[in-house]
């Protein structure tokens, strides 16, 4: 895991939807890969906020890149990200493994 | 990509809101994503789709990009190099530390004013009073019928309302008395305040040393107890808490001092008293003792739980239950008016100290835009300097915190400089205003002050960083090499500051002339009598040693007679009415079988010598004789009384009626000022001064040469016929009459330094900027010249494109002059705030003064050698 420590929720989300495009890919783009996935709206500001925290986290790496008209920042997943998506993965996993559900209050 | 003609743009307001939220790593994906974005919504649905997305997104994305905002200033904060980047940012000051002294003296001056301004507005105008919630100290009155208002009561009276109101916790009252004090060297007058019970409940004032008056001393016969202020008490006793139960001599009665009160910011009632009495009506007065009287001033302290207008009705209903109960006395005191002591005691200081801030306001905005001239020029040259440290590998944050440190030093250099200034500020416009201003006490630093210094410094280095911000963002965006549309902007942003200078310095010009003019017109008044080379003082002798008005008027004779016989004395008189100095009675007269309302006709009464010793004009007739003057037939009267006397025609001759008896006028005198320059003196009667009773007099000596020098052989020749009178209030009348123009004279100086100021400060600024521009345009001048341009031409190019934006500033300077006008007009004397000549001449004056300002710049322009300048670059 990296330095980073534990995965928040959304961070997986935008970590999971740049290691998905499996390729250098930009804000706009990841923020609309989430919203056709989880069929919900995210905000512009969420994405940049989780980018810039997982960037300090060495999850992800960026690159300038002006050449396209708009300034725009590329990012790629790294090692260290990879290795903490599959580790909260696995936390998860193991947190399932054999678990049924039962709801509380509710009939049958 | 063509959009649709009408298609709506992205909402402003949402798009602001997200540049401001995010961090400048973000900024402009952020828009381009939600620009982009919104585009699709707006094709894809509607325009209420896209909006409604919009707002969605910008009030969903503030807390994130704050957030992430926060987090990028934090490691600014906290990473290392602070060492380094402080010693860069001291090299960087130290390389010009003539721009840094401007700065550092420009924001000082500033703060230091605006700190002085704000603390002498704070006590005089918001907190001048230092008593205990001054708010529910109130003046009351009685009102008259039409409206008019009684200032005086009777202690009756005012015994009457305490009993009866519910809504003051305390009711109080006060008059002033002079007393003779005796036994401590010479003797002296001391200003003594008679007050009443409760005086002290009202105010809330506490006794430093001793006590207050006990209800036992305000009853007959136990009177003679005395509390002293705490500045005569420092003055004549040097603070020496032993004073309590020793005696003074009053009017030749032992007076034991009971206490020592605290200081007072506003020497309340009167400005300048040196003892409390106890307030009680003396049997020997029998105005003190009728109801009908008016000699007391009523004083009140709301109580907690009572509003002004419940006090008000209460108080009427009092009112109207005396008239009912005394209808002979109270037929004229229909009601009880209220007001709050501190809006009585602001009123007449307000607007001057509204006018003296608002002019320093402006001079401080003049000064602070001409720093940012000087800082963003400066910055322009700095720019190959922000570039190269970039090249190095210096980020934009460390860039930026490098400028902030800079603008820290030079900020709180400023600061400490203005916080150690301010207070000799604030004592230098003491020591300058003409009167006693409220809230006496100064210097100590209020919290309010504590917070205006903090905020100045904020602001400051705010301000200083803020050009070099914008230099180090066009560093960073062109490596420093162009940029030159930028620059073109700027300087025109600097025309428009200085457009704004000169506003608001043919403002204050056009201020400074039209109070000039009021001090000159009242200075160039002719008061009817010649104050030069006159000492006046008030002579009262004890009057238990001159018992007999046979004895007192001795008394007069034999001083008259001995002052006159001195040396280098001219001429000596004695009068109860002196202009500007006393005043004797008054009583209101018609002219006969006239239904008019009556005038108010001053009374003098006069020994023979007084007239001439002013040098009092005689219009008509002549002057009564030595013996009419002791006699109780002859009387003069001014100029203005003329119309008063019952039969039309020739003054002199004529019989009036006064007192009882039947007098003849035997001459005519001009009218005199008697205590204002710019109103024009009562009519007036002049009695024999066998007239004046006991009332305290004034003597009049005319002198050779300065008059002050004779003062100790007169008081040696009067303390000769008895030691124990005094030579009270010895003056120059010519100080006297020209103290009375100065709060018009402190208004004209502190306005035209300002705005002397301000022109100046404005020149600099029109210098800096000419001078900035001709370097700049060194090139293009070469090649102008090279082109055949004459250097006259490209002189007058010069001049004209600084006289330009002074000019549309002085424009816009008369506008707002003329605006003022409606405020300033009731400060003057004889004056038009509108005048045209004073208009133009202050627009003219700064437009010479903004062409003078690019002179040396322009010749400096001319004087390049075309070869060269091209070769510059």
């Amino acid at each position: 895991m990296g330095r980073g420590g534990y995965l928040g929720e959304f961070e997986q989300i935008v970590l999971l939807a740049v290691a998905r495009v499996e390729r250098e890919t930009y804000g706009m783009e990841i923020r609309r890969e989430i919203e056709e996935r989880t069929g919900r709206q995210v905000s512009i500001g969420a994405v940049y906020a989780t980018l810039d925290r997982l960037e300090d986290k060495g999850f992800v790496e960026p690159r300038h890149d002006s050449s396209g008209g708009r300034a725009r920042r590329f990012f790629v997943l790294t090692p260290a990200g990879a290795d903490a998506l599959e580790a909260s993965r696995d936390i998860q996993a193991r947190m399932w493994s054999g678990l049924k559900l039962k709801r509380a209050g509710r009939k049958s | 990509m063509a959009a649709p003609a009408a298609s709506p743009r992205p909402p402003f307001l949402s798009r602001t809101l997200l540049k401001f939220a995010a961090p400048a790593v973000a900024r402009a994906e952020v828009l381009g994503d939600h620009d982009a974005e919104f585009e699709r919504v707006l094709h894809s649905q509607s325009v209420g789709a896209a909006r409604r997305w919009s707002r969605w997104q910008a009030l969903r994305s503030i807390a994130p990009l704050f957030v992430m905002r926060v987090r990028h200033a934090v490691p600014l904060l906290t990473s290392a190099g602070w060492r380094d980047d402080a010693a860069q940012a001291w090299r960087a000051l130290a390389r010009q530390p003539r721009i840094a002294g401007v700065c550092v003296l420009t924001l000082a001056v500033a703060m230091a004013a605006t700190l002085a301004a704000a603390s002498i507005l704070e006590r005089a105008l918001l907190h001048p009073l230092s008593f205990p919630d001054p708010a529910r100290i109130v003046r009351l009155w009685n009102t008259g019928p039409d409206m008019a208002d009684v200032r005086s009561t009777s202690l009756l009276d005012v015994d009457d309302w305490r009993v009866g109101s519910r809504t003051m916790a305390a009711i109080s009252a006060f008059t002033a008395q002079s007393s003779t004090l005796t036994g401590r060297g010479e003797p002296r007058r001391l200003d003594a305040m008679r007050v009443g019970q409760d005086f002290d409940r009202v105010l809330g004032i506490r006794a430093i040393h001793g006590r207050l008056f006990e209800s036992s001393e305000f009853a007959r016969g136990n009177e003679r107890a005395l509390i002293l202020t705490h500045a005569f008490w420092r003055r004549e006793f040097g603070g020496d808490a032993g004073v309590i139960g020793q005696t003074m001599t009053l009017d030749d009665e032992p007076w034991r001092i009971v206490g020592v009160l605290e200081p007072m910011s506003v020497i309340y009632p009167t400005p300048k008293y040196d003892v409390w009495m106890p307030l009680i009506a003396r049997q020997n007065a029998f105005w003190e003792n009728a109801r009908e009287t008016g000699w007391v001033t009523p004083v009140g302290r709301l109580s907690p739980a009572a509003t002004l207008d419940q006090a008000q009705t209460e108080l009427s209903a009092i009112a109207k239950g005396l008239m009912a109960q005394y209808p002979k006395s109270n037929a004229r005191r229909v009601g009880i008016g209220l007001a709050r002591l501190e809006d009585e005691i602001t009123e007449t200081s307000r607007p001057v100290l509204l006018l003296i801030a608002g002019a320093i306001g402006a001079v401080l905005v003049v000064a602070l835009v001409n720093l940012i001239n000087v800082l963003l020029a400066n910055g322009e040259r700095r720019r190959r300097e922000f570039a190269v440290r970039l090249a190095l590998g210096a980020n934009d944050a460390r860039l930026r915190r490098q400028t902030g440190l800079e603008s820290l030093i030079v900020a709180g250099a400023a600061t400490g400089i203005a916080m150690i200034a301010a207070p000799s500020l604030v004592n230098a416009f003491r020591a300058l205003y003409p009167a006693d201003l409220p809230g006496a006490t100064a210097s100590v630093l209020t919290p309010l002050q504590f917070w205006a210094a903090l905020t100045g410094l904020g602001v400051s280095t705010i301000l200083l960083t803020w050009p070099q911000r914008r230099l180090t963002r066009v560093a960073a965006r062109d490596g420093g090499l162009r940029a030159s549309h930028r620059i073109t902007a700027a300087h025109r942003g600097r025309a428009v500051l200085i457009a704004a200078q000169s506003a608001l310095s043919v403002l204050l010009l056009v201020l400074s002339i039209v109070f000039i003019r009021t001090v000159t017109g009242l200075a160039s008044i002719a008061p009817g009598f010649d104050p030069h080379g006159v000492l006046v003082f008030g002579l009262t002798p004890s009057p238990s040693k001159f018992g007999s008005s046979a004895a007192v008027g001795q008394f007069y004779d034999d001083a008259l007679t001995a002052v006159r016989r001195l040396p280098g004395v001219k001429a000596a008189g004695i009068g109860i009415a002196v202009p500007f100095v006393s005043w004797g009675w008054a009583f209101g007269a018609t002219r006969q079988g006239s239904s008019e309302a009556p005038v108010m006709v001053g009374v003098n009464a006069i020994s023979s010598g007084y007239l001439e010793t002013l040098r009092m004009p005689l219009v008509s007739g002549r002057f009564p004789t030595d013996d009419e003057l002791r006699g109780e037939t002859a009387v003069l009267i001014n100029e203005a009384a003329v119309k008063l006397l019952p039969n039309p025609g020739p003054a002199v001759g004529q019989r009036v009626p006064y007192s009882g008896k039947t007098w003849e006028v035997v001459g005519v005198i001009g009218d005199v000022r008697e205590n204002r320059l710019d109103r024009p003196g009562r009519p007036s009667l002049v009695l024999p001064w066998k007239q004046a009773g006991r009332r305290p007099q004034t003597m009049v000596v005319r002198t050779d040469g300065d008059p002050l020098t004779s003062v100790p052989a007169i008081a040696a020749a009067i303390h000769a016929l008895d030691d124990s009178t005094p030579l009270a209030g010895l003056q120059r009348l010519s100080d006297v009459v020209a103290e009375s123009v100065a709060a018009q004279r402190f208004r004209a100086i502190v306005v035209s330094a300002l705005g002397v100021v301000a022109a100046l400060l404005a020149a600099m600024g029109v210098y800096g900027v000419t001078a900035f521009a001709v370097a700049r345009q060194e090139r293009e001048n070469g090649v102008r010249l090279a082109l055949g341009e004459s250097t006259s031409a490209l002189w007058r190019r010069v001049v004209l494109s600084a006289v330009t934006p002074a000019a549309i500033g002085a424009v816009a300077g008369l506008g707002a002059a003329w605006a003022a006008a409606r405020w300033v007009q009731a400060l003057l004397y004889d004056t038009n705030a509108r005048d045209p000549l004073a208009l133009a001449a202050a627009a003219a004056a700064l437009v010479v003064i903004a062409a003078l300002a690019a002179m040396p710049p322009a010749r400096r322009a001319a004087r390049i050698d075309p070869t060269i300048a091209l070769r510059a670059e």
